[in-house]
């Protein structure tokens, strides 16, 4: 009897810990709820934009979910090694990051940001591939040279006129 | 009776629409150096096939329609070459931008050459944070180049002097000389631009690598580009979260005292190079902007207090004072997020933004609006008209006031001051009944038409790619008609009714 009661206990309280696990919020949520969401401990899903940006001990790192920006400000020593931001040819690392939300936070004069408890690496980033298209290039040669012949065909008119 | 526009009339002016087209498409060279300088092959073919293109095209026009001998470009025609070469090289400038791949149609790109040459500010880019360094340069560039004036540019370097070019500067809504030629005044424009655009990238170049963190490259990058949207008033920034990407108050007074700088008259700009500093107290300009300036701060703090979007004096300053002074110079570089504008900041708030907007900055400057000459003007004038109630009835009254010079108000500079005053307004509120036409309320349309023709660029949330394609062709509109003032657009359509109905 005892070890029933141990093994519904032990799956109640599984259960529990499954239900009240978070999902990431959106910026657009965060936003269109601000004052709801502030001072309220949320997960942050995002790709880190640009490089971090270094405030000595600490650091301002932009992350963007598909509806926009955030600033998360982050302790240095929760930062993992190699972060890189996202830029032309590369999609930048995806954190999650478990921090306080603030719609305006008394700590940086107003602005609405994220303050780091925790950050973790979801997936490393990778090369943006871009191919030059070559008709593109064919289409360049070829104004290069109807301009070239442009050129030559003025030069021409110019030393007919002078004569 | 309307004259129906002769071959003549075609030729002068496809031969000064070739020269300007041509001088625009030169100014994409740089994008390309920019594109090879950060290793970015395929923004190099696209901006190559652009700057060909346009080049070809300037070069075609003017070999091909050559100047008649012993013409001169009327009004008309300097008017119709302005607003025609500003729609054309809307078209041109568009080219890399919708080649990039990151506007959703050409229309797209469109809006947004229009808004960099106007120096508006709004965005329908998408996926900004990863948009190629020399596509995005060239955004900046086509703020630079619009605000000084894309005719100034042609004045500068391929247009000689004379009464045509004269009349080509004053098409493009600037109808004050800083130096007797008009060729001279274009290079001094340059000129100052120039030095300013060296001084102000190497300034956010420090403030970007020291205060803000970003790598020296990327200071040096970002500083270029935001001094260009900066100076010219324009509010382009180089990623998506516009000034607030930098969390940085330095920065953030460093970009605020260079709006302020681009928003000043350009006579006074000479007026301090040339040791004459008390112009800038002095001017009735420069006086009743920061009148206004602190009038709108007012009514702005007043309102966020008001709604407690800001509980701390500190957010209320940063935050309430920056969007102000954002708005008035008619720049649109932003601190906050779209969505906080209506969801966090109240009515009042809202109308002190949109009045400051509306009013604009400077005559003879980058920014667009009313400008506070004129509201100058007939705040004078008001007070004269009040003074003369009060007075007996044979006084005589004169008002002077000082812009540039000694100035005697009178009746005709009045009118001309109300009238554009009244055709700012009437355009702000057809644009706010359109949007509302739309669907959108009110208030915020009335807000985004105001950003779109006093040429500001802050957004409410009406303008992103999935608005109607309709509103985008308003606000085009808009833009271009709140940055040449109205008359070089009329005349344009009043020289297609006479491609019809002239005799």
């Amino acid at each position: 009897m005892r070890w029933f009661f141990l093994i519904v206990m032990f799956f109640f309280h599984l259960t529990c810990a499954l239900g009240w696990a978070e999902e990431p919020v959106s910026l657009a949520e965060l936003l269109g709820n601000a004052r709801k969401f502030h001072g309220e401990r949320i997960l942050f899903e995002g790709e880190l934009i640009g490089s971090s940006l270094d405030r000595g001990e600490f650091a301002w790192l932009n992350l963007g979910d598909a509806t926009g920006a955030l600033g998360v400000w982050v302790k240095d020593s929760l930062l993992p090694a190699g972060l890189r931001g996202g830029h032309y040819a590369w999609r930048g690392d995806v954190v999650i990051v478990d921090g306080i939300f603030s719609r305006v936070c008394s700590e940086h004069a107003g602005t609405t940001d994220l303050h780091a408890l925790s950050l973790e690496v979801v997936s490393r980033g990778r090369a943006l591939v871009e191919e030059v298209d070559r008709r593109r290039i064919a289409a360049a040669f070829l104004l290069s040279g109807v301009l070239i012949c442009l050129l030559i065909l003025r030069e021409w008119r110019r030393k007919r006129a002078r004569r | 009776m309307i004259l129906k526009p002769q071959k003549q009339d075609f030729k002068i002016i496809g031969h000064f629409l070739g020269r300007v087209i041509l001088s625009f498409g030169i100014m994409m060279a740089l994008p390309i150096g920019v594109a090879v300088w950060f290793g970015e092959a395929a923004p190099v073919v696209d901006l190559s096939i652009s700057f060909l293109f346009s080049v070809l095209i300037g070069l075609a026009l003017t070999e091909y329609l050559p100047l008649p001998k012993n013409t001169e470009m009327s009004w008309s025609h300097g008017m119709v070459v302005v607003s025609g070469a500003w729609i054309i090289c809307m078209f041109l400038g568009a080219i890399p931008l919708y080649l990039s791949g990151h506007w959703a149609s050409y229309l797209d790109a469109c809006f947004e050459a229009m808004s960099g040459l106007a120096t508006t500010g709004l965005v329908l880019v998408q996926d900004l944070d990863h948009l190629s360094k020399g596509v995005n340069f060239w955004r900046h560039l086509l703020m630079f180049l619009g605000g000084q004036g894309i005719i100034v540019v042609a004045l500068s370097f391929l247009v000689k002097g004379g009464p045509g070019a004269f009349r080509l500067y004053v098409g493009e809504a600037r109808d004050e000389k800083i130096l007797p030629n008009i060729v001279e005044t274009s290079r001094f424009i340059w000129l100052v631009s120039l030095v300013y655009f060296v001084l102000g990238t190497l300034l956010l170049t420090a403030c970007g690598y020291w205060a803000v963190g970003l790598g020296l490259k990327d200071a040096f990058f970002h500083g270029a580009c935001n001094f260009m949207a900066g100076f010219d008033t324009g509010g382009f920034s180089p990623q998506s979260q516009n000034i607030l990407f930098y969390q940085s108050v330095p920065y953030e007074i460093l970009t605020l005292i260079i709006i302020v700088w681009g928003a000043l008259n350009f006579n006074i700009h000479y007026a301090i190079w040339s040791g004459k500093r008390k112009e800038l107290f002095g001017d009735l300009e420069t006086r009743t902007f920061f009148v206004t300036l602190t009038i709108v701060v007012f009514l702005v703090i007043a309102g966020l207090a008001r709604c407690g979007a800001y509980p701390a004096v500190a957010g209320l300053i940063r935050k309430g004072v920056y969007q102000a002074v954002s708005a008035h110079t008619g720049t649109g570089f932003s601190t906050i997020y779209v969505q906080q504008f209506v969801g966090e900041w109240g009515g009042l708030a809202l109308i002190g933004l949109i009045l400051a907007m509306g009013l604009g900055s400077s005559v003879c400057s980058t920014t667009g609006g009313i400008k506070m000459l004129r509201v100058g003007l007939i705040a004078k004038a008001f007070r004269e008209d009040v003074k003369r109630f009060l007075s007996s009835e044979s006084a005589v009254l004169t008002t002077r006031f000082h812009h540039v010079r000694n100035l005697f108000l009178d009746d005709k500079l009045v009118r001309s001051a109300a009238l554009i005053t009244l055709a700012y307004i009437i355009l702000y509120l057809l644009g706010a009944i359109i949007g509302s036409f739309f669907g959108y309320p009110f208030l915020e349309s009335l807000f985004e038409s105001t950003s779109a023709a006093a040429n500001v660029g802050l957004s409410c949330g009406i303008t992103t790619p999935q608005m109607p394609n309709a509103l985008k062709v308003i606000y085009i509109l808009q833009m271009w008609t709140g940055r040449l003032e109205f008359i070089s657009v009329l005349v344009l359509g009043g020289f297609l009714v006479s491609l019809v109905r002239g005799k």
